[in-house]
C-alpha cells in the first residue's frame, strides 16, 4: 500500500537524518579504555601501578604507527627514532635530530611511564598523551608533516589500511592515530624496578647504600618535588629557586613559554626520575651527561645545600634502583 | 447510488494528501526529535561533565592547600586530581565562560605548588640548622637561636619589619654564624634558605588566599547551574517533540483506518448496487415472463371450459399442467433470490391450523387421489386450533414437501402429521412431517438434499423434473423461521420430511367460540366406519372418538355388511375406493336391504366430478374428501343429524351471483384482456375494456363502475399515475382499484397500496384468486 511505502521512506529519512547528524563531529573519541590499578604505600614514592585492561589491538596498532617512519614527512624518522623504549625511553642525545637532521632545542623526555606524568613536555604545553601526540608531528624540527599527509600516506600503505579498518569505526583519522599511538604509550609502564619491589615490601631489593640514599633523598627535601609514582613528572618548578644557576640553563624560559607570566620563567615540568640512570644526558637542555653533576646540580640550585660526594654517591645508587629494564615493550 | 470511482489519475496525488500532510509531518518532526535528542545528550553530557568538574575542583583545592601541612604524598593526590581536572575540562565543551577563571586557578595552584615545594625544604634546612645551633650553644650557637626564633617570629607575624629585622640581625651577625660551616653546614646555604623564606612565605600565603578566593568557584556553579537547566529544558523539548511525534504515529493509523473505512464502504455501497440490480432485474424478468404465461394459463383454462373432444381436452390439460408448472419454477426462482437477498421477510399472523392444511389438500389432494395415494392428515390432539405464524410461509414449505412427496411416491400413502414438541429453550415448537412410501434417498443423496439447484439425482430431474430449488429455499424459509428441517429416509422404503418450529399461541384472543370435544349432540352415537388402508382407519377411527363416537372399524364390505346387519349404527362413513370392491356396492347393498344406518357419508380421495357418472349418488349422500380434518368431519356428522332427510349436497361451486356488478378492466396486452375479460364474463360480471391509463380515467369520469382492475405497466399513462389521479376524485371505498400485475415483488406491490389502491392480483391470476378479488369488492 501507497502510504506503508510513504511511512517506511519518511522513516529511512529521520534514520539517515539520525546517523547523518553524527558524521559532522568525530565518531572515534581519543580517550583510550586503558585502566590502571594504584598501590598505595606510605611515604612519598609510590608504585607504578598496574595495567588491569589494555586494548591490545589499539596498543599493537599504536606500537606499529610508533615505529612507523611514514609519521614523517620525508618518512625518516619514526617516534621510536628519539624514543627508544629499551633504552630508557629517549635517544640519549642532548637534543633530537629530526627529519633534514635538524636538531631540536630541548632534550627528548623519556617515554616510558609518561601517562603519570601530570602534563607533557619540559614545558608542560600538553596536558595529556593524546594532545603531545600532534606536537612532534607538526614540529618542522621534528616529523615536520601534518595529518592530511600522514592518513594520506597510511591510506596509501595496506597494512595500516587493514589494520585501521579492522578496529576503528571510521578508518584511518587524526582521532585513531591518537588512539592507538596513546594506547601503546598507556601500555609502556616500567615495572620490575628495584624500588617499587622496596615499597611493596621486598625490604632486599635495595642495597644499603641504595637505603642510605633513600633516606636522603627524602631529608634533603628532593622529594618536595621528586614523588609520586613516577617520582617526578607531577609538578612543575623553577630551575634555581634557591641558587641562581648557571647561564647554561637560563637560555630556555620553559613554562614562561606557554603561560606569558613572569613567575613562570625558568619553570619546568619535574621530569621523572624513573630511569633517570638510563637517560643520559639530564636536563631539558641535556646540557649535564653524568648523573653525579645532576645531583650535585640539583643539591646547590633546588635543594640549596651543598652535597658532600658521599651524599652523591649514595644518592646516584638510589637513582639506579629507579630504572627497569623494559620487558615484552 | 451515486458511487463514482477516482478514474482521474492527475486527481490521484491530490487525493492522498492526508498521508502526504502526515508523512512530511513526520518528516520534520522526526527530524526535529532527532535534533532534540542529540541536544539532550550533549546537554545531558555537559551537565554532568560540569558536576564532576565541580566536584574535582573542590577536591583539588583541598589537596593543593593540604600540600603544606600533610606529608608529601599529597603532591602526588593533588597531580594525579589535577589531572583527572584536566581529564575532564577536555572532554567539556561550551565552557568558553570557565577559560579564564581556570586558567588563573591553574596558574594559581602550579605557582603555589611550585614555592609551597621549595618553602618546605627551606624549613626543613633551618630546622636542621636550628639543630646545629642546639648543640653549640656555647659559640655560635648563641647568635644563630635568636635568628631562628625572630624568623619563626616573621613566619607567623608575616611582616615586612620583622623581615628587615632579620635581614639586620643576619649582617649585623654574620661573622659568628658562617661558624656554623665548621660542623658541615654550610652559611652561604643557610643564608639563602632564610632569604627564600623571607621572600616567599608572604607569596605563599597570599597565594592560599588566592586560591580560596578563586573566582572558578563562583563561575563554576553557575555553569553548572546553567548546564542543569539547558539539559532540563532540552529534556522538556524532547519529550514536547516526542509526544507529537507519537501523535503523529497516530494520526498515520488513523489515516490507514479512515482509508480502510472508505474503501469498505465504497465496495459495500457497490456491492449493494449491484445486489440491487439483480433483484430489479429479477422483478424485470419476472414480469415479462410472466405477462406471456398469463395469456397462456389463462387461455388454457378458458379452453378448458369450452366444448372439447377428449384429444384436445387432454392437450389443453397438459397445456395449463405445463403453464403452471413454469409458473412454479419463476416463483422459486423469485423465492430464493428474494431470501438470498435479505428480501424476503416473515410475516407471523394468527392462523388457523386446519385452514393451512385444508389449503395444502385443495392444492395437492386432485395429485395424489389421481396417482391412486393416501393422502393422510394427522394433527395430535394438543395442537391448538390457532397459531400465530407466518402461515404463507409454512404453507409454501408443507407444500413443497407434500409435493415432493406425492411426486416421488408411485404407491402407498403420503401422511402429514402435527404434533407439538419441546424446543431446545423449552418454548412450545411444532414439527410437521411429511412421510412417504416413495422411492427414498440413499445418504449421500440426504447430504446433498438441501443444496441449491440439487436434486437426489441429476437423473431424478428428467423423470420427475423441477427446479431443485423447492427444497433449499424450504431449508432457508425454515431457517428464517428460527426452525430446523431435516429429512430420514431409506431407498426404497420412503422418506420422512420434517421441519419444527417456534409458534407462539394466538396473539388475539379467541371471539369465536371454541367447539369443544366431544360434541353433546354427538355422544354416545355409534359409527361405522369401513376402511381398508390402515392409517387412515386409525386416524379417522380416532378423530370419531374424539368427536364422542363409538367407533367400529372394518376393512371390507363384507364385514361391514355383516356388522350393519347385526347392530344399528347411527353413522356410517363408508370409503369409496376400495380393493377389489367398491364402496358403492355396500351402498347398494344397503339401499338393497334397507336395513343400514341412519346417516351414511361417502368419503374418497376422488374429485365429486367421479361420482357425476354414478347415478344418485351425488343427491343421495354426503360426500368429504380426503384426507379428512377434525371439523369437517364434525360438520358433516352435525349435518346429518340436523338435516332430516339425511341427505344433502355439499355445494361445490363457490359462483358470484354478483350479475349487477360492473367492472373496468384496464390492460394493454389484448390476450390479457381477452382472459381477464373471458374469466370474468363467466362469473357474470358485466366488464368495459380500457386500453391505458387516459382511457381508464376517461371511462371512469363517463360510466359508474363497481372495480377497476388495473394493469400496472402501461403506454400512454400508466397504472400508478391513473391511479394517483382517479384517487383525487373517487376515495378507496367509492371505487376500489385492484393492482393487475406481474411484478410481486414486495416493495412493489406496498408502494401500490401506498398510492391508493384496495388490494393487488399478481398475474397470472387464477379464476378463483379474481372470483375472490371480485367477489370481495363489488
Amino acid at each position: 500500500m501507497g502510504l506503508a511505502v510513504g511511512f517506511l521512506l519518511s522513516l529511512c529519512i529521520v534514520i539517515a537524518y539520525y546517523f547523518l547528524s553524527y558524521i559532522g563531529e568525530s565518531t572515534e573519541s581519543v580517550k583510550t579504555e586503558t585502566q590502571f590499578a594504584y598501590t598505595r604505600v606510605e611515604g612519598p614514592l609510590q608504585p607504578l601501578p598496574e595495567i588491569t585492561f589494555i586494548n591490545e589491538r589499539w596498543r599493537d596498532l599504536g606500537k606499529a604507527l610508533f615505529n612507523s617512519t611514514l609519521l614523517s614527512a620525508d618518512n625518516t624518522i619514526s617516534c621510536a627514532s628519539c624514543h627508544l623504549v629499551d633504552f630508557g625511553g629517549d635517544d640519549g642525545f642532548p637534543v633530537s635530530t629530526g627529519i633534514n637532521s635538524e636538531t631540536g632545542s630541548r632534550n627528548s623526555p623519556s617515554v616510558l611511564n609518561a601517562v603519570f606524568n601530570v602534563a607533557q613536555f619540559w614545558d608542560g604545553r600538553s596536558a595529556s598523551l593524546a594532545e603531545q601526540v600532534e606536537g612532534p608531528v607538526h614540529n618542522p624540527l621534528e616529523m615536520g608533516t601534518n595529518w592530511e599527509q600522514v592518513i594520506a600516506k597510511l591510506n596509501a600503505d595496506d597494512v595500516f589500511y587493514n589494520m585501521f579498518a579492522e578496529i576503528s569505526s571510521n578508518g584511518i583519522s587524526k582521532e585513531a592515530i591518537v588512539k592507538a599511538i596513546t594506547t601503546y604509550e598507556e601500555s609502556l609502564v616500567s615495572h620490575g624496578a628495584p624500588i617499587d619491589r622496596y615499597l611493596l615490601g621486598d625490604k632486599t631489593a635495595l642495597t644499603e647504600q641504595q637505603v642510605r640514599g633513600l633516606n636522603k633523598f627524602q631529608q634533603y627535601g628532593c622529594v618536595s618535588c621528586h614523588q609520586g609514582v613516577n617520582i617526578g613528572g607531577n609538578l612543575f618548578q623553577k630551575i634555581g629557586r634557591i641558587d641562581a644557576v648557571s647561564e647554561l640553563f637560563t637560555m630556555d624560559l620553559g613554562r614562561y613559554g606557554v603561560t606569558g607570566k613572569e613567575h613562570d620563567k625558568y619553570v619546568f615540568k619535574v621530569p621523572s626520575l624513573r630511569n633517570v640512570a638510563e637517560t643520559a644526558p639530564y636536563f631539558h637542555n641535556g646540557k649535564v651527561s653524568t648523573l653525579y653533576e645532576a645531583i650535585e646540580i640539583m643539591g646547590l640550585v633546588q635543594l640549596g645545600r651543598a652535597l658532600s660526594p658521599e651524599d652523591i654517591r649514595d644518592l646516584e645508587a638510589l637513582l639506579h634502583s629507579f630504572s627497569s629494564p623494559m620487558e615484552g615493550n | 447510488m451515486d458511487v463514482q470511482p477516482w478514474h482521474n489519475k492527475g486527481v490521484n496525488a491530490l487525493r492522498f494528501w492526508p498521508e502526504i500532510l502526515v508523512l512530511v509531518c513526520f518528516v520534520v518532526l522526526g527530524t526535529h526529535a532527532v535534533d532534540a535528542w542529540r541536544e539532550r545528550e550533549v546537554a545531558n553530557r555537559n551537565y554532568r561533565l560540569s558536576e564532576d568538574f565541580q566536584y574535582t575542583v573542590s577536591e583539588l583545592t583541598i589537596a593543593t592547600l593540604m600540600v603544606d601541612y600533610a606529608t608529601t604524598e599529597n603532591y602526588d593526590k593533588q597531580a594525579q586530581l589535577l589531572l583527572k581536572a584536566e581529564d575532564i575540562w577536555r572532554e567539556m565543551s561550551r565552557k568558553e565562560d570557565l577559560q579564564d577563571a581556570w586558567q588563573s586557578y591553574n596558574n594559581n595552584v602550579a605557582h603555589f605548588i611550585q614555592l609551597a615545594s621549595v618553602l618546605k625544604t627551606s624549613r626543613r634546612f633551618v630546622s636542621d640548622s636550628e639543630r646545629e645551633f642546639d648543640n653549640h650553644l656555647n659559640s655560635f650557637g648563641a647568635v644563630g637561636k635568636p635568628l631562628i626564633a625572630l624568623l619563626f617570629t616573621f613566619e607567623t607575624r608575616l611582616n615586612d619589619a620583622i623581615a628587615q629585622h632579620v635581614r639586620d640581625y643576619i649582617a649585623q651577625n654574620e661573622t659568628s654564624l658562617e661558624e656554623i660551616s665548621d660542623v658541615g653546614m654550610q652559611w652561604s646555604m643557610l643564608k639563602l634558605h632564610i632569604e627564600f623564606i623571607l621572600n616567599n612565605t608572604q607569596e605563599v600565603s597570599h597565594l592560599i588566599r588566592s586560591i580560596n578566593e578563586q573566582p572558578l568557584y563562583a563561575v563554576l556553579q553557575q555553569h553548572t547551574r546553567l548546564t542543569g537547566e539547558q539539559w532540563h529544558k532540552a529534556s522538556r523539548h524532547f519529550y514536547l517533540v516526542s509526544t507529537l511525534l507519537l501523535l503523529n504515529v497516530l494520526a498515520i493509523l488513523a489515516c490507514v483506518f479512515a482509508r480502510q473505512a472508505i474503501a469498505l464502504k465504497y465496495s459495500s455501497r457497490k456491492a449493494f448496487a449491484a445486489a440491487e440490480a439483480k433483484s430489479q432485474f429479477l422483478a424485470n424478468m419476472s414480469h415479462e415472463i410472466r405477462t406471456p404465461l398469463n395469456g397462456i394459463i389463462g387461455l388454457a383454462d378458458i379452453c378448458l371450459r369450452t366444448p372439447l373432444d377428449k384429444v384436445q381436452k387432454g392437450y389443453m390439460e397438459k397445456l395449463l399442467f405445463s403453464g403452471k408448472s413454469l409458473l412454479t419454477i419463476i416463483n422459486d426462482i423469485l423465492d430464493f433470490s428474494k431470501i438470498e437477498s435479505k428480501k424476503l421477510d416473515i410475516v407471523p399472523v394468527d392462523f388457523e391450523v386446519e385452514a393451512l392444511l385444508s389449503n395444502i389438500k385443495t392444492m395437492s389432494a386432485s395429485q395424489a387421489s389421481e396417482k391412486g395415494l393416501e393422502l393422510i392428515f394427522v394433527i395430535a390432539p394438543d395442537v391448538p386450533r390457532v397459531l400465530h405464524g407466518d402461515n404463507i410461509r409454512i404453507g409454501q414449505v408443507l407444500l413443497n414437501l407434500v409435493g415432493n412427496a406425492v411426486k416421488f411416491t408411485s404407491e402407498g400413502h403420503v401422511v402429514i402429521r402435527l404434533e407439538k414438541v419441546a424446543g431446545d429453550a423449552g418454548e412450545d415448537c411444532y414439527r410437521f412431517s411429511v412421510e412417504d412410501t416413495g422411492i427414498g434417498l440413499s445418504a449421500a443423496q440426504i447430504n446433498k438434499l438441501f443444496g441449491r439447484f440439487t436434486q437426489a439425482d441429476s437423473s431424478t430431474t428428467r423423470k420427475f423434473g423441477g427446479t431443485g430449488l423447492g427444497l433449499a429455499i424450504s431449508k432457508l424459509l425454515v431457517e428464517l423461521m428460527h426452525g430446523q428441517i431435516n429429512v430420514e429416509s431409506e431407498p426404497g422404503k420412503g422418506s420422512q420430511f420434517c421441519f419444527s418450529l417456534p409458534l407462539g399461541p394466538a396473539m388475539q384472543t379467541e371471539v369465536e367460540e371454541e367447539t369443544d370435544f366431544p360434541d353433546p349432540q354427538l355422544q354416545g352415537k355409534s359409527l361405522l366406519v369401513l376402511e381398508d388402508h390402515p392409517i387412515t382407519m386409525e386416524v379417522t377411527s380416532n378423530m370419531a372418538s374424539q368427536l364422542g363416537l363409538e367407533v367400529t372399524a372394518v376393512d371390507t364390505v363384507k364385514e361391514a355388511a355383516q356388522l350393519s346387519a347385526k347392530q344399528h349404527f347411527d353413522f356410517a362413513l363408508v370409503d369409496w375406493h376400495l380393493p377389489n370392491q367398491n364402496g358403492g356396492l355396500l351402498l347398494k347393498k344397503w339401499e338393497h336391504t334397507k336395513v343400514h344406518p341412519t346417516n351414511i357419508i361417502i368419503f374418497t380421495a376422488f374429485d365429486s366430478d367421479v361420482f357425476r357418472n354414478e347415478s344418485g349418488i351425488l343427491d343421495k349422500y354426503t360426500i368429504i374428501n380426503k384426507p379428512i380434518l377434525l371439523h369437517q368431519l364434525h360438520d358433516a356428522f352435525l349435518d346429518e343429524v340436523e338435516d332430516d332427510e339425511g341427505l344433502s349436497i355439499v355445494a361445490e361451486s363457490r359462483a358470484v351471483t354478483s350479475s349487477s356488478a360492473r367492472v373496468l378492466l384496464v390492460e394493454d396486452n389484448e390476450i390479457n384482456q381477452m382472459v381477464a375479460k373471458e374469466m370474468l364474463v363467466n362469473m357474470h360480471v358485466e366488464v368495459d375494456i380500457a386500453e391505458n391509463g387516459l382511457q381508464a380515467i376517461e371511462k371512469v369520469n363517463s360510466n359508474q363502475y363497481d372495480l377497476v382492475l388495473m394493469d400496472i405497466q402501461m403506454p400512454e399513462m400508466d397504472g400508478i399515475q391513473a391511479t394517483t389521479k382517479l384517487r383525487e376524485t373517487y376515495s378507496k371505498d367509492s371505487l376500489p382499484i385492484i393492482a393487475l400485475t406481474a411484478n410481486v415483488m414486495k416493495d412493489e406491490t406496498e408502494k401500490y397500496l401506498q398510492i391508493g389502491m384496495n388490494d393487488h392480483l399478481g398475474k397470472p391470476f387464477e379464476r378463483q384468486a379474481l372470483s375472490l378479488i371480485v367477489e370481495k369488492y363489488a
